[in-house]
């Protein structure tokens, strides 16, 4: 198995807050790897530490054998939060296009047909094509989560991240979504963050706690104790595939 | 004014230049108002009176140092957001009224008879000259042709900058790139509306516009569409009723905004 991931000794300072403290993990080529962790527990920052948008303040970041800053194109990236301009005078489809762009070509730009045609076999997997020519300000937020998705898959990453991907969605379009990423996934490296504890470890191939430190890094069963330390109050862990939830009288500090 | 348009010169003037002045404001009001640049590029062109002042203080064109003022300001204004933790507003606001300043000192220390001011804060279509249309034709090159010929890397940078660093696209280098040609803009649209009023000429053609379409180019090219009527009826106005074409044209294109806003969205319209 190849290693497509590499962090060594990896800490992150936002000034003077700590994101992430002495990170090391390793991600092999076609791991569907989830990250859970409590409310600023770094999941984020570990994704864009990936992406290339934040870097280290000590440690190394290798992904594809390179550092961050050298892998655009092969990093299909869907953020946490809507950083974009929701009002921008654009389509779902111009906005999933944007995908197709790389910096190599950016002279006199136009995309090609085999571009709106990856565009549209993505947007139709996605069950986003009806939505095509809506404008991006008009759409909810679980339609929108799924044109970013859309964008991101349309790149053909070779590594897929995703920031809980699914907060916004309900029932249906999370399992349509995860059973989508499990196909993917035959190709790609996928690595997402989510608070579905329950669904993650029953499509994940493996699990990352998280809690500025790294708690756990493996296959996807969790013990009470090590929820317990991860999200520092018991959590009552069933079955297999089935939600953990946590006790009533500790219910705060559990979900986003 | 037809048969007055192909006698006078200063009318042949004018008519280009509103023409010229529209399709920089066009593209670049577009742009400013779906980035937010909307104060910061008033700060910019206010800064520009430093350079209109120390024009007239070393005896060249004012514009040329209006030029000058107008890109420093716009790079280094950007360049303190990012490297400093000033308050971005505060920077701007301190270039907006030093720019002002300095301006009001050079023209002070120039010796003679103090130059007329008030055309270039509150803008004089009928006096543009020959070098002033150079000048606006040369800007125009330069901002239509970056625009045009990078418009897919600036259209995914303005719709959504993070994702566009990870596709990596040179973000801050587009970035620098907007703010220089928000800074040309201004210069083009000093002689035509003034330093005072350039914010509006700016805001209302794309903030009519967008309301029509929901596509980035066809937003610029209905704002200048709309550039060139408000110019072009405020030069007339003017050149008519005796009146300050700078106002005039500002008054056209800012009570079209609220007519439209008004009557197309009344829900819209609290907001731009
Ligand atoms: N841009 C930022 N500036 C300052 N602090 C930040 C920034 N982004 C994140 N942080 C801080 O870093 C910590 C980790 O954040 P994040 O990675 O977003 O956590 P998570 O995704 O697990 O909720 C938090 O304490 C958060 O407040
Ligand atoms: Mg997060």
């Amino acid at each position: 198995m190849k290693t497509v991931v590499e962090l060594e000794n990896v800490s992150v300072f936002y000034g003077n807050v700590r994101a992430i403290s002495d990170i090391s993990l390793k991600i092999e080529e076609k791991e569907f790897l989830g990250i859970i962790g409590p409310n600023g527990s770094g999941k984020s920052t570990i994704l864009k530490l990936i992406a290339g948008l934040v870097k280290p303040s000590s440690g190394s970041v290798q992904v594809l054998g390179l550092p961050p800053c050298n892998t655009h194109g092969k990093i299909g990236y869907v953020p946490q939060r809507f950083n974009l301009n929701r009002d921008f005078p654009f389509s779902v489809t111009e906005a999933v296009l944007t995908g197709r762009l790389t910096k190599h070509n950016l002279f006199m730009h136009q995309y090609a047909d085999t571009d709106f045609t990856a565009v549209e076999d993505i947007m139709h997997k996605l069950e986003i094509y009806d939505l095509k020519d809506r404008q991006i300000g008009q759409l909810s937020g679980g339609q929108m989560q799924r044109v970013l998705i859309a964008r991101a898959l349309v790149m053909e990453p070779e590594i897929l991240l995703l920031d809980e991907p699914t907060a916004s969605l309900d029932a249906g379009s999370k399992s349509h979504i995860y059973s989508l990423l499990k196909d993917i996934n035959e190709y790609i490296t996928i690595i997402m963050v989510s608070h579905d504890m329950g669904v993650v470890s029953s499509y994940v191939k493996s699990l990352a706690c998280l809690n500025v430190s790294l708690f756990y890094h493996g296959a996807p069963e969790l013990t009470d104790t090590l929820l317990g330390q991860v999200y520092g109050c018991p959590v009552e862990l069933l079955a297999h595939g089935v939600p953990h939830r946590v006790l009533p009288q500790h219910g705060e500090g559990y979900h986003d | 004014m037809i048969e007055a348009l192909l006698n006078y010169n200063f009318l042949q003037n004018a008519f280009f230049s509103a023409i010229l002045a529209s399709i920089a404001c066009g593209i670049i009001g577009t742009i400013i108002i779906e980035k937010q640049l909307v104060m910061m590029s008033g700060g910019i062109a206010h800064t520009a009176f430093g350079g209109i002042g120390l024009g007239y203080y070393l005896g060249i064109e004012p514009l040329i140092g209006a030029l000058g003022f107008a890109v420093l300001s716009a790079l280094g204004i950007r360049r303190l957001q990012h490297k400093t933790h000033i308050t971005p507003e505060v920077v701007l606001g301190m270039f907006w009224a030093l720019g002002m300043a300095l301006g009001i000192l050079f023209i002070a220390f120039t010796p003679g008879y103090p130059p007329d001011i008030t055309s270039y804060l509150f803008g004089d279509i009928l006096t543009v000259s020959r070098l002033d249309l150079i000048i606006t034709i040369i800007m125009n090159l330069i901002i239509v042709g970056t625009i045009a010929v990078f418009f897919n890397a600036f259209k995914t940078y303005l719709f959504d900058e993070e994702f566009a660093q990870v596709i990596g696209l040179p973000t801050a280098l587009l970035e620098n790139i907007i703010y220089v040609l928000v800074a040309l803009t201004v210069v083009v649209l000093i002689r035509v509306v003034g330093i005072m009023l350039i914010i509006a000429l700016l805001t209302a053609p794309p903030s009519i516009a967008r309301q029509y379409t929901y596509s980035l180019h066809h937003t610029m090219i209905l704002s200048i569409a709309l550039g060139i009527i408000f110019c072009l009826g405020g030069l007339w106005v003017s050149y008519v009723m005796g009146i300050p074409s700078g106002a005039a044209i500002i008054v056209i294109a800012v009570a079209t905004y609220f007519i439209i806003s008004v009557i197309k969205n009344p829900a819209r319209a609290s907001h731009i």
